[in-house]
């Protein structure tokens, strides 16, 4: 019987040993696997915050990015003008949380407006919100369309046309529009400041400044410089005063040129005066 | 009385087995839960950029003139292969992107039907967006954006 009592105190010794190390380690499995599910809770929560920051145009965007891939492993292919938006990282437990997206701020193009037959009616025509770009910007440069419209150095252009716009072209078209290789077509010619540098069509009107007159012509294609008469930037007429001072044979070209600059901007015909 | 002997320790023995067996399950599967929310980042990750891809590629094909070199995205009698995407700035390729990894297709499901596919892998994330555009008629130029999944 000594003995038996012995090995059973020594057998609870153990026993109680046992399961107080169970017990700890129970515990810290308890802790381990609860911190494990709150760090998870915690890290999709913070992970839903970010994705929705980074749709949301709050969110730091850069622009002027190009994604580049290749066609069918052999032809290049760039899109240009992306904006890239990325969150501030943020991290939990270690785990860094931060998203990126690039999108494509370029409008959806409606093809049925953007129709073009160069003629500067048509050109004025066409004139409209959905095709207007507003400033001439380089960095969007391939970006624009046939139909476009641009504002630069306050006067306004519509690319004519857009084939071999990223190669031929350089570097006249991302200079500015304008130039005589560029494809864009000036609109408005009420400044008398501008050299005749745009590729004219038959019909545009161009004024010249010579310093004590502004002088209008026509551009046809019989003669590219066709002289109508002495033009006023106070009434945005041609001087009929004096008999001398204007062409009454080109005159009807300046009436029927006025009269197609309907969406023509206000302060841009008083930019003349 | 010499049958009880150990009875006790064996019980305890058991017993902690069994606990440890469920605590190791457990301990498991909040480790697993917790690795899938982790990596859930770079699945989230993966499929922000296929699907910005395919809306990009998507506005460009719809945006693309019948002059522009955009037409090159446009399949005429197979299924187009896109691969080796790289995110540039200035001539240089961004570091955010270097861990993206993407491919896709941009195939004539029949003559209204485009479908754009992109599968993109980030780090240990991958996901797969197809954006599907239409025609109103077979006879129209333009390829109008559709539902992106």
């Amino acid at each position: 019987m000594k003995n038996e009592k012995g090995f059973t105190l020594i057998e609870s010794l153990v026993a109680f040993a046992i399961a107080t190390m169970v017990f700890a380690a129970l515990s810290t499995v308890i802790t381990t696997t609860y911190r494990y599910y709150t760090a998870s809770n915690k890290i999709k929560a913070l992970s839903d915050t970010q994705y929705q920051a980074v749709l949301n145009p709050k969110a730091t965007s850069t622009d002027h990015y190009t994604l580049k891939c290749t066609i069918d492993d052999k032809e290049e292919a760039s899109i240009n003008n992306l904006s890239l938006t990325t969150n501030t990282s943020k991290s939990y437990d270690d785990v860094i949380v931060a998203y990126f997206n690039l999108t494509n701020d370029i409008p959806l193009a409606d093809k049925t407006t953007q129709q073009l037959t160069n003629t500067v009616y048509d050109r004025l025509q066409f004139k409209n919100s959905t095709n207007d770009k507003g400033e001439w910007s380089l960095s969007k440069a391939s970006s624009y369309r046939k139909g476009d419209f641009v504002t630069y150095e306050d006067r306004q252009y519509v690319l004519v046309t857009d084939n071999n716009l990223k190669t031929n072209w350089e570097p006249y078209t991302y200079k500015a529009p304008g130039t005589y290789q560029s494809g864009w077509q000036l609109l408005d010619m009420y400044n008398p400041s501008a050299p005749l540098f745009t590729t004219y069509l038959n019909g545009d009107i161009f004024l010249q400044n010579n310093g004590d007159e502004i002088q209008a012509f026509v551009y046809l294609d019989s003669n590219p410089f066709t002289w109508i008469g002495a033009y006023d930037p106070k009434t945005h007429e041609i001087k009929k005063d004096n008999p001398y001072a204007y062409d009454k044979n080109a005159i009807h070209y300046f009436d029927e040129w006025k009269d197609n600059q309907m969406y023509l901007n206000e302060s841009w015909k008083n930019q003349g005066a | 009385m010499k049958n009880n002997r150990g009875s006790t320790i064996t019980a305890v023995i058991v017993i902690t087995l069994v606990v440890m067996i469920l605590s190791g399950t457990m301990l498991s599967m909040a480790y697993s839960y917790y690795m899938h929310s982790y990596k859930e980042i770079y699945t989230r990750q993966a499929s922000l950029c296929a699907s910005s891809a395919c809306e990009i590629i998507g506005k460009t094909i719809h945006n693309a003139d019948s002059q522009t070199d955009y037409q090159q995205f446009i399949p005429k009698d197979h299924t187009k292969t896109l691969s080796n995407f790289t995110l540039t700035k200035d001539g240089k390729n961004a570091d955010i992107y270097k861990d993206v990894q993407m491919n896709g297709t941009v195939e004539i499901v029949d003559a209204k039907t485009l479908k754009i596919t992109i599968n993109a892998t980030y780090k240990t994330g991958q996901a797969t967006s197809t954006l599907t555009m239409l025609k109103d008629k077979e006879t129209d130029s333009q390829w109008q954006m559709g539902k992106l999944k």
